[in-house]
């Protein structure tokens, strides 16, 4: 009985290996013929149809290709052991929290360059004329460019102005000008500044940003990008704090540190408050609360006349969530420009203008931003950029190089915004910060010029 | 056949336990075959991940390509000692984990008591107090973010209806109440569930001790305090480890969800902090580091309190 028994597992075992050997072999012939790219991207508030889509045209295009297409809201967590087992994506976008500095200075990406330098896919011109200039700025070190970014982002004052015509308020043009429109509002009831008090970072986009360029100019800001000894601690960058201390203390909403992003822009949207600081994704972000009827538009930060400074400069960076990469231990590297390639084509750009309501780094993209209450919001937005001096890539450059730095801005600007710590206390802590990150050398430095 | 003969184990009895192991159909053997899958996948995905975590913390690494590892010794530890938010993020822990335990437990024994007490419509408020504890901890951390809403928040809305109006107080962003507000929703989810553990336990106490203490003169209090809180007390022992765990495993979602670690790390808790250092600043060797840290520190306090109450309880100890 015993041997019976015996024999039948081993027959049983014997069996199984057999039929998963056949399997094996079968699906090794199927795909001698099949070539399957791996692309891995963030999901997002831009959605992921347009990554399935250029997916579906790259298929069309080679028959017996197969797009196996990844997306996560966290899909940094998934790419990161792919890149350690030495077995990433062929082609991804991994995400804001992804150390992309940090995979280019250990060569986990290929530099972009040489193909951006090839021709477009459907135009006779080479691929990176087909991107507004400067949008490879912040992706550049040493001469070589290492990402492409997609989603550009545009920053401002939100407003209603469906409220703003029945109070017959207009936008400021100065912060004199703003401050007595700040007066009425509070005199009707209004919060005049809404903002995301849980999440600090959003001061500094565009407000402190844009107060160092306007009072400072593109110099001090961009000696503080690049970690210059004494920059965050200079008389004007501490000027630049101290007007905001001066707004939050003055003109922001009432228990605005308790909010978070959604529910203060939402404040806004319903008329509880003038006015909130944030990007481009704002009106797509706010679909859900958006009263009937109601206009929303973008206005820019006011101006300093009395500063020498150009007052055009504006914050404007690319969305670190999308940030295209080809990995260095990719499979098949020509379909992975061709993939890149497709997804920032002329065609592609209109498809997802159109289905995202946002602009993307195709040159020109804005004109596809569809007629409706977003595509109108968001075009608000983006037009005063045109006449922009330059523009600064707060995200893109201190977020992703130094994000110590980061987190001490954010950090100190909470205390400051409870009034535990002086703006000056704050640069000195920022700057303490820097000094520590440029002497570190770890830290892979960039030397950044606003353009 | 002297003493020693007989308290020596036989040679046949060792061999028929052998042959116990040995047999085809072996309870044994089935255990060992039924248990064989899941061990492997706990070695595989548990324990293999943990040691490697107590072999990264000896090295600066960040975390995306293998070989760039540099061992830094205790490196990594030494830099631990010096921060600040390290400290901090575990005290804030602790403050976490003493309240949650003490409120919900203390809550869900007044409550529990009074429903033992077959009140009108007890039922209800059974099902009732149950309720959050189905929720997922991303729902009830949502739910909370609105209760605290500064200008719309019910929490705001109802001390106004009350006639203490002191304005939107933003509860989650001022370093003086978030920590604590970032508490509420936890113990409103673990409370239900804690209700009807100590009901169970309350209803499980023979009504003759009730009725010889009421005899005795015992009031209410006097009667909760000497007769029912001892009698339950292995049932405590039990939801405070529950507790003990639970909070540290969902502390990270609610954490994350209502204010981010801030304002100023005020409610900056180890996990976050731990998922910060890992993926915010890319550095797996000092994250590791603070993972064993708080692993040693957490496993250290888990050992006193159990031994201290589970200790008493198998022991067969009464009273606090």
């Amino acid at each position: 009985m015993r041997k019976i028994n015996v024999l039948a597992i081993v027959t049983l075992i014997v069996a199984a290996g057999c039929f998963l050997g056949v399997q094996e072999i079968a699906a090794t012939g199927a795909k001698e013929k099949e070539v399957i790219l791996s692309v891995a991207a963030f999901e997002g508030g831009y959605g992921v149809e347009w990554v399935h889509e250029t997916a579906r045209l790259l298929e069309e295009k080679h028959p017996g290709l197969t797009v196996e297409v990844t997306t996560d809201p966290r899909i940094w967590e998934k790419v990161q052991p792919m890149f350690v087992a030495g077995n990433p994506p062929d082609v991804v976008a991994p995400g804001w929290l992804f150390d992309h500095w940090g995979a280019i200075n250990e060569g986990q990406f290929k530099p972009l360059e040489d193909y951006l330098n090839t021709n477009a896919i459907d135009k006779d011109v080479p691929w990176i004329d087909t991107f507004p200039e400067g949008t490879f700025a912040a992706a550049t070190n040493e001469g070589h460019i290492w990402y492409i970014p997609l989603f550009p982002s545009f920053y401002g004052w939100w407003y209603n102005k469906t409220v703003w015509d029945e109070h017959g308020w207009t936008p400021p043009k100065t912060w004199d000008e703003a401050f007595k429109l700040f007066d009425e509002m509070k005199k009707a009831g209004i919060g005049p500044i809404a903002n995301q008090g849980i999440y600090p970072m959003y001061l500094t986009y565009p407000y402190l940003t844009e107060f160092i360029a306007r009072l400072g100019g593109q110099k001090k800001m961009e000696a503080c990008i690049n970690l210059e000894p004494n920059s965050w601690t200079d008389p004007k960058v501490v000027e630049s704090f101290a007007f905001l201390k001066r707004l939050i203390d003055n003109y922001f909403q009432e228990g605005h540190l308790g909010m978070d992003h959604l529910q203060s822009q939402a404040e806004v949207m319903v008329g509880k408050a003038g006015l909130v600081a944030c990007g481009s994704w704002f009106p797509k972000e706010q679909e859900q609360v958006w009263p009937e009827g109601n206009v929303i538009r973008a206005m820019p930060l006011p101006a300093f006349p009395d500063s020498p400074f150009p007052q055009n400069v504006y914050n404007k960076d690319h969305d670190s969530a999308l940030l295209w990469v080809i990995p260095s231990d990719t499979k098949h590297e020509e379909l992975a420009v061709e993939f890149l390639k497709l997804l920032t084509s002329e065609k592609m750009a209109k498809y997802t203008v159109e289905n995202t309501g946002n602009p993307t780094t195709y040159r020109g993209s804005s004109k596809w931003l569809p007629d409706n209450k977003f595509g109108q919001a968001v075009v608000s937005c983006t037009s005063y950029y045109e006449n922009a001096e330059y523009t600064i890539a707060k995200r893109e450059t201190i977020e992703l190089w130094y994000p110590k730095l980061e987190t001490a801005l954010k950090d100190n600007l909470a205390l400051m915004e409870q009034g535990k710590t002086t703006p000056r206390e704050v640069c000195e802590a920022v700057q303490a910060v820097a000094d520590e990150l440029r002497k570190d050398p770890n830290v892979l430095k960039h030397v950044f010029s606003l353009k | 056949m002297n003493v020693s003969q007989i308290l020596r184990p036989s040679k046949e009895r060792k061999v028929s336990k052998n042959k116990v192991f040995k047999k085809p159909n072996s309870p044994i053997r089935v255990v060992v075959f039924f248990l064989a899958p899941a061990l492997i996948i706990y070695l595989a995905f548990v324990m293999y991940p943990l040691l490697k975590v107590f072999r990264l913390c000896l090295f600066r690494w960040h975390g995306i390509t293998r070989g760039t590892e540099e061992f830094i010794g205790f490196g990594n530890f030494i830099k631990l000692i010096n921060d600040e938010i390290f400290w901090r993020s575990l005290a804030n822990n602790l403050i976490l984990f003493v309240f949650v335990i003490i409120v919900s437990v203390s809550v869900a024994l007044f409550f529990s008591y009074i429903l033992a007490r077959k009140i009108r419509g007890s039922r209800f408020y059974r099902a009732t107090w149950l309720f959050p504890n189905m929720l997922g901890d991303v729902i009830v951390a949502t739910i909370w973010l609105f209760i605290y809403h500064p200008t719309i928040g019910m929490l705001n809305y109802f001390l106004k209806l009350i006639g203490i109006d002191i304005g939107a107080i933003p509860w989650l962003g001022q370093a003086s109440t978030a920590l604590i507000a970032v508490t509420m929703p936890m113990i409103w989810k673990f409370s239900g569930l804690y209700i009807i553990l100590f009901l169970a336990a309350m209803q499980e106490i023979p009504q003759s001790f009730l009725d010889a203490a009421r005899i005795d003169g015992a009031n209410r209090w006097q009667e909760f305090y000497h007769v029912v809180l001892p009698l339950i007390q292995p049932t405590i022992a039990v939801a405070v480890v529950f507790l003990m765990w639970n909070s540290f495993s969902v502390i990270f979602t609610y954490v994350k969800l209502l204010t981010e670690g801030g304002p100023h790390r005020s409610t900056e808790v180890l996990p976050t902090y731990i998922y910060q250092v890992g993926f915010q600043y890319h550095e797996f060797g000092y994250g590791s580091a603070i993972s064993v840290a708080a692993f040693i520190l957490i496993f250290i306090l888990a050992a006193f309190v159990l031994r201290m109450l589970m200790g008493r309880v198998v022991r067969g100890e009464k009273g606090f």
